[in-house]
């Protein structure tokens, strides 16, 4: 656990998506697990992987590279589907990220992240590794 | 002699006044008588007497003595004419004109004719018949010599190639000497090389035996480096399993922290605990990769160890092929040794049988030398005889041309056509160089042919082309040069008759040639001009 | 949990399921199974079994975000995530396409 712990901090998920970093709100993910086999679905967007089953349920993976633009990295060792939560709070759904890899569990303190809304992206802040994207699921609901 | 006609009619005469005057002195008496008184009859009877007499006197004794005078006279003007003709022809015989003589044999007494007519053909047959044996005897002295000389020179060339041969034959027999020497040395070196071959062998055998020594380790080293490589691959696999492992117990840790944060403050102490796995999972990890570095190296080293062996081997076995293909050719090359070293000892011994032999050569060429040498100067004296045989034919044919022939062979006769032909133009010397021409070419063997005039200076003269071409005429030849001195000259101004001169140096060629001058007439029998021809003594066999 | 029970087909890279209940018919048509429908008609892959109890979540708005189709919702058969479809309603992957008049004239 890095990064600034201290009063009001929150703990983010580091995960690596192609060249970028980007924190995920620890209270946002389910499950971290291997890459789960996705079957893609004709037509989708290109944020869109596919299907994949999750402890039994259908789950639609999406590429977190692509949902904050990221220019894709090497080829990732360790990839892994994070399982986490979208939408608003009133109608969450269940959706899994794919990731290059899941670095860490890294506090935050709000101050420390910059506001800079786009889409998933909720702002930038610094860590150990350089800086983050910090992210919010939440806005995915919206259509 | 002479006077013996006039005498003869005299004494008849004589005869006669003698009657007369006997008559006379008779009548003078018989007068007296009568008038002495002897008988008138008897006077009258001698009258008729002495008249009768005197009758027959004049009849049968004056008249056929006067006859026969002048028969005699006749008679005497024959013999005259025909001593003269005789005394001509005789001259023409003395000067070997055979052609004069018969011609004017035509003339004699019908059987005198034929015996001069009979004796000049004979002797002229004779001339002719010389004539062509001694051009038959020149061309065939002339066809000997040529042999003589082509022999000569083709022993002389012989003696010029024995003497090569021979030379070279000495050569050779030092060649065969030296390659005798040189193969008894080759022997020698052949039979160390084989002794060395034989050491070679050997030791390329155990060369062989080492380099597959050698081969063996190296397939051992190269199954224990593919034993390295397999158990290289199986940690490999295990490292594997312990980064999936490190991975897994990864986001088993994150996930740890994820259950611990949802459990809020009850969860805080478990999230530690979650921390320090996932420390250890990234720990295991490192370590896992500080294997895997140092497993890369090591399997790199085995890879090149591999790699090693593997070039080793191939070029063990490089050598170990060379090495059977050394042995195999120091094998073949010590039977070729070996055989070498036999046929070296066969060259030497033919090479001294080829020495003796070619001594003997030699000596034999020393002896066919001599002899061609010998054979070369009784060519020369052979040619020299034939030279003098051909000399001897150009007198032959001198002497039988100081005849005059009715031959198309008797330069005279040639000479004289073309003077006869020339005096009907005499006066008339406008056309003469084109006829001087016609004769040059017409008479291959002449060099020149010229004309000068009754004052011996030259009026026109053609020099044959077969001798002028390539060379200068002489200075002393022009028209206008007076040839008055010329022996040639002379003699036929003096004599009005061809004559043929002595061999003398050309002055065209400077080789031996004579003259056959003949004089022109002018139809009244004038000398107008003088015609010479110069004959090649070395082409007169043409004629 | 639903007791209607689904053909599940596949078609492209995905599985799709289909109330039985509205499927007319099955045809081979050579590699191919022709599904009739009533109006429509899908032309599967492959026909990969019959689901029965096969619990169907609703499409969420990430689903519909990302994916326009009309679809029934999102199950698991057999381990393999599969979407569910109306056969009054099929999405264009499963809707025959323009080049395709056999079939074309059929479901219009």
């Amino acid at each position: 656990m890095t990064s600034g712990s201290g009063e009001g901090a929150v703990r983010y998920l580091l995960l690596q998506a192609g060249e970028v970093l980007c924190a995920l709100p620890l209270n946002q993910v389910r499950r971290i697990v291997r890459a789960l086999p996705v079957q893609p679905l004709p037509g989708a967007a290109a944020e869109l992987l596919g299907l994949a089953e999750f402890s039994g349920e259908p789950l639609p993976v999406l590429d977190l590279a692509a949902l904050v633009g990221a220019p894709p990295g090497a080829q990732p060792a360790f990839p892994v589907t994070v399982v986490a939560w979208a939408g608003p709070p009133a109608g969450r759904e269940v959706v899994g990220l794919t990731a290059d890899a899941a670095l860490e569990i890294v506090e935050l303190a709000p101050a420390a992240v910059v506001a800079a809304p786009a889409g998933v992206v909720a702002g930038e802040a610094p860590v150990a590794r350089g800086a983050a994207r910090v992210l919010n699921l939440e806005a995915l609901g919206a259509p | 002699m002479e006077d013996e006609p006039t005498s003869t009619a005299s004494h008849a005469l004589f005869g006669l006044l003698l009657i007369a005057v006997l008559g006379l002195v008779g009548l003078a008496g018989l007068s007296a008588g009568q008038a002495h008184g002897a008988p008138g009859w008897l006077l009258d009877g001698y009258l008729a007497l002495g008249a009768g007499i005197l009758v027959h006197n004049a009849v049968f004794v004056y008249l056929p003595n006067r006859r026969l005078q002048k028969e005699l006279a006749r008679v005497r003007k024959q013999t005259d004419q025909l001593e003269e003709l005789l005394t001509q022809a005789s001259s023409q015989l003395q000067f070997g004109d055979l052609v004069a003589t018969l011609r004017l044999s035509t003339r004699l007494p019908r059987r005198l004719a034929d015996a001069f007519s009979a004796a000049s053909k004979s002797l002229g047959a004779l001339v002719q018949q010389i004539q062509t044996s001694s051009i038959e005897v020149a061309g065939a002295g002339n066809a000997v010599h040529a042999t003589a000389s082509e022999l000569a020179s083709g022993s002389s060339q012989q003696a010029a190639a024995v003497v090569e041969i021979t030379a070279t034959m000495e050569e050779l027999a030092r060649t065969a000497a030296q390659i005798a020497v040189n193969a008894a040395s080759q022997a020698e070196l052949a039979a160390q090389s084989e002794a060395s071959g034989n050491t070679g062998a050997a030791a390329v055998e155990q060369a062989l035996a080492g380099v597959e020594e050698v081969q063996k380790r190296i397939s051992g080293i190269a199954s224990r480096a593919d034993v390295l490589g397999t158990r290289s691959k199986e940690i490999y696999r295990v490292l594997d399993l312990i980064t999936e492992i490190a991975q897994e117990t990864h986001i088993l840790s994150l996930n740890a922290a994820i259950e611990a944060a949802a459990a809020g403050e009850h969860g805080r102490r478990f999230s530690v605990v979650a921390d320090e796995v996932r420390r250890l999972a990234q720990r295991s990890q490192e370590s896992v990769e500080s294997v895997r570095t140092l497993l890369d190296e090591f399997a790199g080293s085995i890879r090149a160890t591999v790699v090693s062996t593997e070039e080793g081997g191939k070029e063990a076995a490089g050598v170990l092929e060379r090495a059977r293909a050394a042995a195999a050719t120091i094998d073949d090359l010590r039977g070729a040794l070996s055989d070498t070293a036999r046929t070296a000892k066969e060259i030497s011994l033919a090479t001294q049988q080829q020495r003796t032999a070619s001594d003997q050569v030699v000596l034999t060429l020393k002896e066919v030398s001599q002899v061609i040498q010998r054979m070369a100067e009784g060519l020369k004296q052979f040619s020299g005889t034939a030279e003098r045989l051909n000399q001897l034919a150009l007198s032959i044919q001198l002497l039988t041309q100081s005849f005059h022939l009715e031959s198309a062979r008797s330069l005279k006769h040639l000479a004289e056509g073309w003077a006869e032909d020339l005096g009907t133009q005499s006066g008339h010397w406008g056309a003469l160089e084109g006829r001087l021409e016609e004769v040059a070419l017409a008479c291959p063997f002449v060099e020149m042919v010229y004309v000068v005039d009754a004052q011996g200076a030259m009026i026109g003269f053609s020099v044959n082309r077969e001798w002028a071409t390539g060379r200068q005429l002489p200075a002393g030849i022009a028209v206008g040069v007076n040839y008055a001195d010329r022996p040639w000259f002379q003699a036929v101004s003096r004599d009005r008759r061809t004559i043929l001169m002595p061999l003398y140096d050309s002055l065209l060629t400077g080789q031996k040639c004579f003259t056959v001058a003949t004089p022109i007439s002018s139809s009244a029998g004038a000398l107008v001009g003088v015609l010479g021809l110069d004959v090649n003594a070395r082409s007169w066999t043409k004629i | 949990m639903s007791d209607a029970a689904y053909f599940v087909l596949r078609r492209g890279s995905a599985a799709w399921a289909i109330a039985r209940s509205s499927v007319r018919g099955l045809a081979r048509r050579g590699e191919r199974i022709d599904l009739a429908l009533e109006g429509a008609a899908i032309d599967a892959d492959a026909v990969l079994g019959v689901a029965a109890g096969m619990a169907v979540t609703p499409p969420g708005a990430v689903l519909r975000r990302y994916w326009p189709e009309p679809c029934a919702g999102l199950a698991v058969w057999a381990g393999l995530p599969v979407v569910v479809v109306n056969a009054g309603e099929l999405p264009a992957p499963l809707r025959r396409s323009e080049g395709d008049p056999q079939h074309g004239r059929r479901t219009h």
